[in-house]
């Protein structure tokens, strides 16, 4: 009895400490304490040192940053969003639109007024990107392009001439197939061209915006794919593998295209900015020229890019929306620039990225901007992404014709989108 | 007749190294790319056609994480959780599996059936759950939130109950008669018996949460609150990831697992073949 009595009491003395102990980190805290979840481990040290700098313009206010690898980070923030508990700020990217219905992200309209900013500042696209039926959900972070990078020691040691920008749909071809029989003449083992795709955005995702498609939209059916336009984007990279200067599918899906690249296995690569900074590290840096994506019916590029949101339940609305507008304006765009992590939306800070790569001129990127479309997005994206490369995979790897592919993949992105509402 | 048996022998003997040494590779390997590839430098990782040795062994990668993650915060947290989930998981899984094998209350065989019943269930889904209860009760971002959901664990309590039942009931008689409480027949007389149970179910409960990913990474969000498996997640990049310094982060995280593995392979061994599962 004597012991069972002092168990007690040492479990309920414990449960006071832990009582205590929490109550006094509350009351403790006395400058507004917010968080900041991001998913990007290579960018954290860039913004441990944007929030040092915010927090020197604001003592009143402390920052935590949260970091959560990208792959548990949508399932960690559903989760915390569900119990109220999401981070006052973080990052978003096109699946906006689920958390705008789900009441978790403030509208920032309200804010940006009152702060008095210009929304012409940042660049269009991305400003368009983060607004949901005309109300502003996030500030743009930044903006990434797809350009094409060839190998100059592969064009020199096969005597092909460099790509010049303006190269036309069919000059591009042309030149793969030149240097497919240059490579074959002098038994190389390089690819003419390699492309990732086994992933939408640097590579169909381009092709079908300059043939002038919206791919996804909210309109009824949710898709133009279903139209004859849509195609032809896929027809002309099957065509590619099948004149020899785009590899098999398997070899593409096995390794990444821009590893076969790096590794100067391949003369010519899509490539998007957010591996500018690993171009630039490359051994052979020196050799890597780059130019616009060939055009084929509009010169256009699908952009991404991230922004930040912040969270409808915030206890801290104000010193939030202070780190908000920290983060998308000039000081935090120069800097992420001058680290080479991103191409800035905010158009007066973008001339900070040119001076910050060693070797590889990375003004393609920001070129290939101008002319802009935001990334393809709808409500059910999640889902539409995903029907949309299993569709591709079968495409090219031959299992289905583009046209029979095609329409597949249109039929089960329109019905999916039907189920999507019928759900709401 | 000795002769052609000797030879029967010697074939069928190269035929299970054979299979042996093929399946030593298989396990092998990985760990030697691993180690290979924590000292070589991003670009000879992603090489092609790969090499197999980096052309110059540097620590950098292992420089660049330790500056980057607490690394050593990772490995306490790890112990501190592993230490309190295991001596509270033998406890209470004991004590629970004690009173379906022995102790008489109603509805003893219908808890016991529903308590099974959840095994069937992929833990997945007590996620969310769990997180709005850390939420309540103000234990996200602790490591107190790590602990108590893995206290109780189904499959220990139902692994000790089979071991409990084998037990000859005469053990708990005789016991009674010199004046033994249902606690000390369990903690004197029964508890001693099934030690190598319990060392198996120390095992199993030691490498889920060595191993157990998604859980630290949802309910904590500072990095000094993550475990290691946690904090290595953190260097998987959306668009680039830098494989020699994930190999190196492994590489650190699964020296202690291994050496412990060194010390107690006599134990590890016997305890998964006491439960006849792979862990």
């Amino acid at each position: 009895m004597k012991r069972c009595k002092l168990v007690y009491g040492l479990v309920m003395s414990a449960m006071m400490c832990a009582l205590i102990l929490s109550a006094v980190s509350v009351s403790a805290a006395d400058p507004v304490k917010i968080s900041f979840m991001l998913w990007d481990e290579v960018q954290r040290p860039v913004f441990d040192e944007i929030i040092a700098k915010f927090v020197e313009a604001n003592p009143d206010i402390e920052v935590e940053i949260q970091l959560t690898p990208w792959s548990q980070y949508w399932t960690k923030l559903d989760a915390a969003a569900g119990a109220g508990e999401a981070p006052d700020v973080f990052w978003m990217n096109t699946f906006m639109s689920k958390y705008v219905d789900a009441g978790v992200l403030e509208p920032l309209d309200s804010y940006i007024d009152a702060a008095g900013l210009d929304r012409a500042a940042w660049l269009g696209t991305t400003m368009n990107a983060y607004a949901d039926e005309g109300v502003q959900y996030a500030m743009p972070k930044g903006m990434d392009t797809v350009v094409v990078a060839f190998n100059k020691k592969i064009f020199d040691k096969y005597e092909v001439a460099y790509p010049a920008d303006g190269w036309t749909w069919d000059e591009f071809i042309a030149k793969g197939a030149e240097l497919r029989d240059a490579i074959k003449t002098a038994g190389g083992d390089e690819y003419a061209l390699v492309m990732e795709i086994d992933s939408a955005q640097p590579s169909y995702i381009q092709l079908l915006a300059q043939d002038g498609l919206a791919i996804f939209d909210e309109s009824e059916k949710g898709t133009d794919l279903d139209s004859p336009d849509a195609v032809a984007a896929f027809a002309d990279i099957v065509a590619l593998i099948d004149e020899g200067i785009l590899p098999d599918f398997k070899v593409l899906s096995d390794t990444k295209a821009t590893d076969l690249f790096l590794s100067e296995k391949g003369a010519m690569v899509y490539v998007g900015s957010w591996k500018s900074s690993v171009l630039d590290e490359a051994s052979f840096a020196g050799d890597i020229g780059m130019v616009k994506m060939p055009i084929r019916k509009v010169d256009i590029c699908a952009i991404g890019g991230l922004g930040y949101s912040m969270s409808a339940f915030s206890k801290h609305k104000d010193a939030a929306w202070k780190l908000v507008e920290f983060l998308s304006g000039p000081e935090s765009n120069r800097i992420q620039a001058e680290a080479r992590i991103e191409i800035p939306a905010y158009l007066a800070e973008q001339e900070a990225y040119l001076p910050a790569f060693k070797t590889i001129d990375g003004s393609v990127f920001i070129d290939q901007g101008v002319l802009s479309v935001r990334f393809p997005s709808h409500r059910p994206l999640a889902t539409t992404i995903s029907i949309m490369s299993d569709y591709a995979g079968q495409i090219f790897s031959k299992e289905l014709t583009p046209e029979e592919g095609v329409a597949a993949m249109a039929e089960a992105i329109i019905e999916a989108v039907a189920e999507y509402r019928a759900d709401m | 007749m000795g002769k052609m048996n000797r030879t029967k022998y010697k074939r069928g003997h190269i035929f299970t190294h054979a299979v042996l040494i093929l399946a030593v590779l298989i396990s092998v390997v990985p760990f030697i790319w691993m180690i290979l590839t924590a000292f070589k430098n991003y670009e000879e990782s992603i090489r092609i056609p790969m090499t197999i040795f980096p052309a110059r062994w540097n620590f950098d990668n292992f420089q660049v994480i330790l500056s980057k993650f607490p690394f050593g915060r990772f490995y306490i947290n790890t112990f501190t959780v592993m230490i309190f989930v295991i001596l509270g998981e033998l406890l209470i899984s004991s004590m629970a599996a004690y009173a379906f094998a022995r102790l008489d209350f109603p509805l003893k065989n219908g808890i016991f059936i529903f308590c099974l019943s959840l095994m069937m269930v992929p833990s997945q889904i007590f996620i969310i759950p769990q997180y709005d209860l850390m939420v309540k009760l103000k234990l996200t971002n602790t490591l107190v939130a790590l602990i108590l959901p893995r206290l109780f664990s189904v499959f220990s309590t139902f692994l000790l109950r089979q071991f409990f039942l084998t037990l000859p009931r005469d053990l708990d008689d005789a016991a009674k008669i010199d004046g033994c409480g249902f606690f000390g027949i369990y903690f004197r007389i029964l508890l001693p018996l099934i030690r190598p149970a319990l060392i198996s179910v120390a095992i199993l409960s030691g490498l889920t949460i060595w191993k157990d990913l998604l859980w630290p990474l949802i309910v904590n969000s500072s990095m000094e609150r993550y475990t290691l498996s946690a904090g290595l997640a953190l260097l998987i990049g959306e668009h680039t990831t830098n494989f020699p310094q994930v190999m190196a982060g492994s590489l650190m995280a699964v020296t202690p697992m291994i050496v412990a593995f060194f010390f107690l392979q006599k134990q590890f061994v016997e305890g998964i073949a006491n439960t006849g599962i792979k862990g």
